[in-house]
């Protein structure tokens, strides 16, 4: 048993460490920049450092990966020689490496939005929490010239803006958040409405904006709205509408919409030189 | 700068586990859920000296992993700051310690603290305790803390110098 003048100090340490801590939350909840800062400069410098770390380490975690992976991988190793024995039996090896090749340089251009420059980056870590935070990094920040509120996109659509810019890294909010909230329209009937992201779900939902009289069909494209005060530009494909809520007390229809963009699998993405209004 | 000074030592410890955790763990997942070796390092400071240790130990740890998650700054460091001390008094209760007791008390600590993390960020709106891996996640990263405690709890008495506290217990 610790003495007494020493469990009252331990007490004593227990309250004053807490009271930091919850003195942080709320400065953070005020939004205080000092904090995005100080987290761009740990991402800044665990960066480099974590990719030295990944060279030595990349063949005991691609073992640990295939041990925990292994149904994946088979999976994959089969789909892989069916393709490879499709390539053979047709002898077009070298006609696919170029269509693979054109391919590529397809997916570096975009054909919703003419005249905003982008910026091609690799999604270079995922989510440090086990829990689902929607944000992952990305390897570019404002060195390369990007800022905060930039639109994130692939080929397929909106995935998310660009939430803290480190001088080499930047956290992008994915679309998901349920804090990811944007302006929207209804690619065949022009309605806008409001949407945002749907968490866990991984889906986007529009909930105001869209009356009960508007017509709706499941497979509809929305796109964002672009409207002045928009955090995005117009046009970009968000989604299709998956199913249709209506609410007879909000007088309103709820859409979930399915996301165009494959949220799980990044790897590449371009990031939209568009600053929003301020 | 001494190996002999404790406080050299622990920020030994905190670096080799934060580069660890956030450049070599983060891509080690087990059913898509990752160890948390700062909560293990937390835990494992409590058990081996104390409820005070736990508190420092663990409010740094919390700060450090607040760094590198996107979730409200502070809520890492309270979680772990509270987990810290409840370590510390659970490690003061051990009359008979044995690995079994360490490696028992490493893995509800850990359940605790993830629990802890996500109520506290469920408040503050980021719907933690709704996610559809809670379960797993609390059962991964307690299981996989237990295996790791008995080298924990050495490199903690190590960095804590702790033949005195053995001697007092």
């Amino acid at each position: 048993m610790r003495p007494v003048a020493t469990r009252r100090r331990t007490r004593y340490l227990l309250v004053v460490c807490s009271l930091v801590a919850v003195t942080l939350i709320a400065l953070d909840a005020g939004g205080l920049p000092v904090f995005n800062s100080a987290r761009s400069v740990a991402s800044d410098t665990a960066s480099p450092f974590g990719g030295v770390v990944d060279t030595l380490t990349a063949p005991f975690r691609n073992a640990w990966n295939g041990i925990t992976g292994y149904d994946d991988l088979v999976a994959e190793n089969q789909q892989l020689r069916d393709r490879i024995g499709e390539l053979e039996s047709e002898g077009v090896l070298e006609q696919s490496a170029r269509e693979q090749l054109r391919r590529l340089n397809e997916q570096l251009e975009l054909g919703y939005v003419d005249g905003i420059p982008t910026q091609v980056a690799r999604v270079s870590s995922g989510a440090y929490s086990n829990f689902a935070d929607y944000r992952v990094e990305i390897d570019k920040g404002s060195s390369s010239g990007l800022a905060e509120g930039m639109p994130v996109v692939t080929r397929s659509g909106l995935v998310g803006r660009l939430e803290r810019v480190g001088s080499s890294t930047s956290v992008v909010q994915l679309a998901t958040d349920p804090e990811f909230v944007i302006g929207v329209r209804l690619a065949s009937t022009q309605d806008l409405g409001v949407g945002r992201g749907a968490g866990a779900r991984g889906t986007f939902v529009v909930d105001r904006g869209i009356d009960l009289e508007d017509p709706v069909r499941t497979g509809e494209a929305v796109l964002t709205s672009g409207l002045s005060t928009s955090i995005m530009p117009p046009d970009i494909p968000v989604g299709v509408v998956s199913r249709i809520d209506p609410s007879p007390t909000t007088r309103e229809q709820l859409l979930e919409v399915t996301l165009s963009a494959e949220l799980t699998k990044l790897d590449v993405v371009q990031v939209l030189e568009w600053e929003p209004p301020t | 700068m001494s190996l002999e000074s404790p406080a050299v030592r622990w920020a030994l410890v905190l670096t080799v586990v934060t580069a660890a955790q956030v450049s070599l763990v983060g891509d080690l997942s087990l059913f898509g859920v990752h160890p948390d070796l700062l909560l293990l390092l937390t835990v494992a400071a409590g058990l081996s000296g104390g409820p005070g240790r736990g508190v420092v130990v663990g409010f740094v740890c919390g700060l450090v992993a607040d760094l590198f998650l996107h979730t409200r700054f502070g809520v890492a460091t309270l979680a772990s700051t509270l987990v810290g001390y409840a370590a510390g008094v659970a490690g003061d209760t051990v009359v008979r310690p044995s690995t079994p007791v360490w490696v028992a008390a490493t893995a509800g600590l850990s359940a605790a603290g993830t629990v802890l993390y996500a109520a506290l960020g469920h408040l503050l709106g980021s719907q933690s305790l709704a996610d559809p891996n809670l379960i797993a996640i609390v059962g991964i990263v307690s299981l996989v803390n237990a295996a790791l405690c008995v080298p924990a709890l050495a490199v903690c008495r190590w960095a804590g110098d702790d033949r005195s506290a053995v001697r007092i217990r």
